[in-house]
């Protein structure tokens, strides 16, 4: 059985990844206050959803690059 | 977060005690102690049917309150409210009840056909009378019971209990300040889905079972039913309705009833408020509800929920999300803008009181007749309240059979 080993460099670049899904949904965020009027607070009482948001856009990234991988190599085999 | 305790009487006659402004009948509760048990009160039960069963045990919780007899012309309601009331005396004629002269008040829960015989009877011999709603089924029957109570000076109060209900109450407070804006419609609505029966052995006691059944005992679902929402409605409005019309029938219960098993009665007032209410027997998913409507909002008075019509906005980032869902999946109106049906608002609402700790209105009521009693309190606006009420009744009951509005007018009084 072949063991599956992840990179501390791996890792490192895929909390990079999710940092920037989680900095992408508060911006997000805070257009969207600005654009609706509502109280800057709620760039911390809606944090549950920004981070939720963060999540769909993290796992959304890994089947973007999954796909992506996934193609290239079939183009640099055949 | 702790569970909410249960009202308490010292809670409920210190925390709450604006009842009074809105309720004044609760007076009697206030200013003096319902634990006086110096000279007991010896109360006589009319009619030990499931109602009066209820107002019993209530009355024995009450301290100072001795159950001295209980009447019944039906033998096993008798026997068990007698095996309930242990040392009461047993009557099955009510006249042999007052004749005895043992009581002090005789509470009254028989058809309301009776309501008006039985309680003159009573204030004549010198008892007050706790009678169940409604008053009478006649507008001279109930004004021969406040003619009799004007003469004798005896106490008359009428279970509606839904006056002593603190949601009630609250909702009242919150009209008056101005949260829902100027009351413009009362919608209500009582529905259940069974036939209203009770199982009869001998056929011979149909009608005096099933006496909801039939209309020379019974005012049909108007009178049982609407009539708590119509002495809601005129409370909180703080007049009668100026006039009447409405419809009902026996559309479903085809089983040779008197009384509709469906009604739909509305009620216009002076100051141009509607009360529209419905009654049916076939259908339960409504249940009981009565809103209170203004431009401002809106309460649902038997949930004790308060809806403004201005909800706050949700987080922005839930209206960008809705926007986008919107923008994706919405539907594009082919008439234009007036095609467009409104939507109603989804706000779940706030609630007035704690639910959990609302003290049970029949349980009040009665505390309220027994402190009366005690401390000789006459309750003016209470029994005020009763009388529009079931007058409305009277007269709701008679545009429905005539099929024509039946103006207040009609009642003879003011």
């Amino acid at each position: 059985m072949k063991a599956i080993v992840i990179s501390s460099e791996r890792l490192r670049r895929e909390a990079q990844v999710f940092m920037l899904c989680v900095v992408s949904a508060l911006c997000v965020n805070a257009l969207s206050i600005a654009y609706y009027e509502t109280s800057w607070v709620e760039l911390i009482t809606s944090f549950p959803i920004t981070f939720l948001l963060s999540i769909v856009a993290y796992l959304s990234s890994l089947v973007v690059r999954g796909l992506s991988t996934f193609f290239f190599r079939r183009r640099d085999s055949a | 977060m702790s569970e909410p305790r249960p009202l308490s009487r010292r809670d409920f006659l210190t925390q709450v005690s604006w009842v009074a402004a809105a309720a004044p009948w609760f007076v009697p509760l206030m200013t003096t102690s319902a634990y006086a048990q110096d000279e007991p009160i010896r109360v006589g039960l009319v009619g030990v049917g499931s109602r009066g069963t209820k107002l019993l045990l209530h009355l024995q919780t009450i301290p100072g309150v001795v159950v001295a007899a209980v009447c019944d012309n039906y033998s096993p309601n008798l026997v068990d409210a007698a095996r309930r009331a242990d040392g009461a005396r047993r009557f099955t004629d009510y006249r042999a009840l007052l004749d005895a002269q043992e009581v002090d008040a005789l509470v009254i829960a028989t058809p309301p056909s009776s309501h008006a015989d039985i309680s003159c009877a009573a204030m004549r011999t010198g008892c007050d009378v706790f009678c169940e709603k409604v008053m009478a089924l006649t507008i001279e029957d109930c004004d021969r019971m406040m003619r009799v109570r004007q003469e004798t000076g005896r106490r008359l109060q009428i279970g509606f209990q839904r006056l002593f209900d603190v949601r009630y109450v609250a909702a009242i407070e919150a009209v008056r300040a101005g949260r829902i804006g100027p009351i413009t419609h009362m919608k209500a609505h009582w529905h259940r889905n069974d036939d209203w029966r009770r199982p009869v052995r001998d056929p011979r006691l149909e009608r005096q079972i099933n006496w909801r059944l039939y209309r020379d005992l019974s005012g049909g679902p108007i009178a049982e039913l609407a009539a708590h929402q119509i002495v809601t409605s005129n409370w909180i409005l703080g007049e009668r309705p100026s006039r009447m019309t409405g419809f009902g029938g026996v559309n479903f219960w085809k089983d040779g009833r008197e009384t509709h098993d469906n009604a739909s009665v509305m009620f216009e007032y002076p100051g141009g408020a509607l009360l529209t209410q419905t009654s049916l027997l076939s259908n339960r998913r409504d249940g009981v509800v009565e809103q209170v409507i203004g431009p401002e909002g809106s309460i649902e008075l038997e949930a004790g929920r308060y809806f403004p019509e201005a909800v706050p906005p949700s987080p922005a980032i839930v209206q960008l999300l809705r926007d986008l869902k919107m923008g994706l999946l919405r539907t594009v109106p082919l008439g234009g803008p007036s095609w467009v049906t409104p939507e109603g608002s989804e706000a779940s609402g706030s609630y007035l009181v704690d639910d959990a700790r609302i003290p049970s209105p029949t349980q009040l009521e009665l505390e309220v007749f027994v402190n009366s009693v005690r401390t000789e309190t006459s309750l003016p606006e209470l029994l005020n309240e009763s009388y529009r009420a079931s007058l409305a009744v009277v007269l709701a009951n008679r545009a429905v059979d005539e099929g024509r509005v039946v103006a207040w007018a009609e009642a003879g009084s003011p």
